[in-house]
């Protein structure tokens, strides 16, 4: 009875591990479809209204799931005034964003660059640039998609293999 | 007590880190300030109590060029990244005319180099010089006039007539906020002002920082003509007030506007009621008898009221009399 205990519980081990790895593509997808919506969001507001990049961190961080933390990290830190450029400041806030360990490491290149792109053009420039953005993040996310179903069965069946297969190995 | 911390953070504030360190050692707070001078790799000049100084290397203020604190390139783009809150993008038309508005109505100019298209400035860059200009109301100053314009229950077309740097702006600025706050004896009205280079209201975010009073809208950055038909057609006012009117299409805007019903205040580059008469476009408007007072400031004395005129041209009031105000900290000042 034991050993059927033990085996029950190391194959649901094994398939929450594979659901977790699932899980942690999707999470990327839906960080990226936020940010998307937030090129979106300053494109809108810069081109409306030519709002300042402040007041588009505080609003973004009212409306946003995943990273809420980094744009209220953003708006403080440009309100106070510590020094440093608006790049300096948008790679701190990546930093100690939680969500950030979801990300591959291309993705977080792409959103550095959009940090060393943001503030400091004329507005014309800006919204082109926020537009080549919101091109190339469309791809990315696009091509995650793609990939998810596959690579979310991939890990679900790898999580019940390797579960089964050390269950019988320890038991 | 507030004022004075809201001024001094206020400037303090878009100033560079290292300087503000020494800027906050050497004033309590920046009420006396009235000019802060960045130049890059020339030392900071600060204009305090109508005397200039340089900021010293090691603290404190100091006349010995040798001792003073030298601003940096880097320094001057960090000033600009505060004053425009690192949104270049959104000061575009503000850099184009050489200015930004900050919180509390203080005003930054910047001189750089100028990029032309078609003959017109299209943008600024490496903006190298910077005047933070603290900004300081004066409130109350118009209270002596107040009398000459008022006409019953209404109020009369007036023109103020001065050079520039006379206090005509200051003086239109206390009126919108007298006959827009009304007072126990004369009811307050609605009074639309169109601000078109930010001197009247100051707005920072589309908020005056600048007291216009409680029935005062603001139309803020907007051309003059186009503004006052805008308000007559949105806000219905009861009096407009526009500063510096010279051109054909603020003088018609002008003319469409009384011929609403609407009353008006406006100010106008001159040195005497001769002037005005003969100025090509303006001077219609005087001949028809449109302005029915006539406010003169008197040159080389900034703030004194020197005239007001009726609309035949005759004198009725001739005291010679400061603009008399208190600063928004309550100092009464000339």
């Amino acid at each position: 009875m034991t050993r059927f205990i033990g085996m029950v519980l190391i194959i649901s081990g094994g398939i929450l591990s594979g659901h977790y790895f699932a899980e942690k593509s999707l999470i990327r997808i839906h960080i990226l479809e936020e940010f998307e919506q937030a090129l979106q969001f300053m494109y809108g507001e810069i081109e409306y209204s030519a709002a300042d990049i402040a007041g588009i961190f505080k609003s973004l961080a009212a409306r946003s799931r995943h990273c809420r933390d980094f744009w209220l990290f953003m708006y403080d830190r440009i309100l106070k005034n510590e020094g440093g450029t608006l790049y300096s400041i948008w790679e701190e806030g990546l930093n100690n964003s939680g969500w950030a360990r979801y990300l591959l490491y291309e993705d977080r290149l792409f959103m550095e660059e959009v940090g060393k792109n943001t503030g400091n053009l004329d507005r014309q420039s800006q919204l082109h640039t926020l537009d080549i953005f919101k091109k190339r993040l469309a791809g990315i996310i696009s091509a995650a998609r793609s990939e998810y179903k596959g690579k979310a069965k991939a890990c679900h069946a790898a999580g019940a293999a390797a579960g089964v297969f050390l269950s019988i190995l320890l038991v | 007590m507030d004022m004075e911390k809201d001024i001094t953070g206020q400037v303090l504030q878009i100033l560079p880190v290292a300087i503000r360190k020494r800027v906050a050692e050497v004033f309590r707070d920046l009420l006396d300030v009235q000019e802060i001078r960045l130049r890059t790799g020339r030392p900071l000049i600060i204009l305090y109590g109508r005397c200039e100084y340089f900021l010293g290397i090691n603290g404190g203020l100091t006349h010995n060029i040798k001792k003073a604190y030298y601003v940096s390139a880097s320094e001057l783009r960090e000033a600009l990244d505060y004053i425009s809150n690192y949104s270049r993008y959104a000061f575009e038309e503000e850099l184009r005319q050489g200015y930004i508005t900050i919180q509390g109505g203080h005003r930054v100019g910047v001189a750089g180099k100028i990029l032309l298209e078609n003959g017109r400035v299209k943008n600024m860059g490496n903006i190298s010089f910077m005047n933070i200009r603290v900004a300081h109301q004066m409130l109350g100053c118009s209270e002596k006039v107040m009398p000459y314009i008022r006409n019953g229950s209404s109020i009369y077309n007036t023109l103020v007539i001065s050079p520039p740097r006379c206090g005509k702006t200051t003086l239109l600025r206390d009126m919108i906020r007298i006959l827009s706050n009304g007072d126990s004896d004369n009811r307050g009205f609605t009074v639309g002002v169109v601000d078109e280079r930010s001197e009247l209201g100051a707005c920072y975010r589309g908020c005056p920082q600048n007291d216009l009073g409680c029935r005062s809208d603001v139309l803020d950055g907007c051309p003059k003509a186009e503004g006052m038909m805008m308000l007559v057609r949105s806000m219905s006012p009861e009096i407009i007030a526009v500063d510096e009117i010279g051109s054909n299409k603020d003088v018609s805007a002008v003319d469409y506007v009384m011929n609403c019903g609407i009353r008006v205040i406006a100010t106008v580059h001159g040195l005497d009621m001769d002037e005005i008469r003969n100025k090509p476009v303006l001077g219609s408007l005087v001949k028809e008898h449109a302005f029915k007072r006539y406010i003169l400031l008197e040159v080389g004395k900034i703030g004194k009221i020197s005239r007001v005129f009726d609309e035949r041209g005759s004198v009725i009031y001739n005291q010679d009399c400061f603009m008399q105000g208190s600063t928004d900290n309550g100092v009464r000042s000339a």
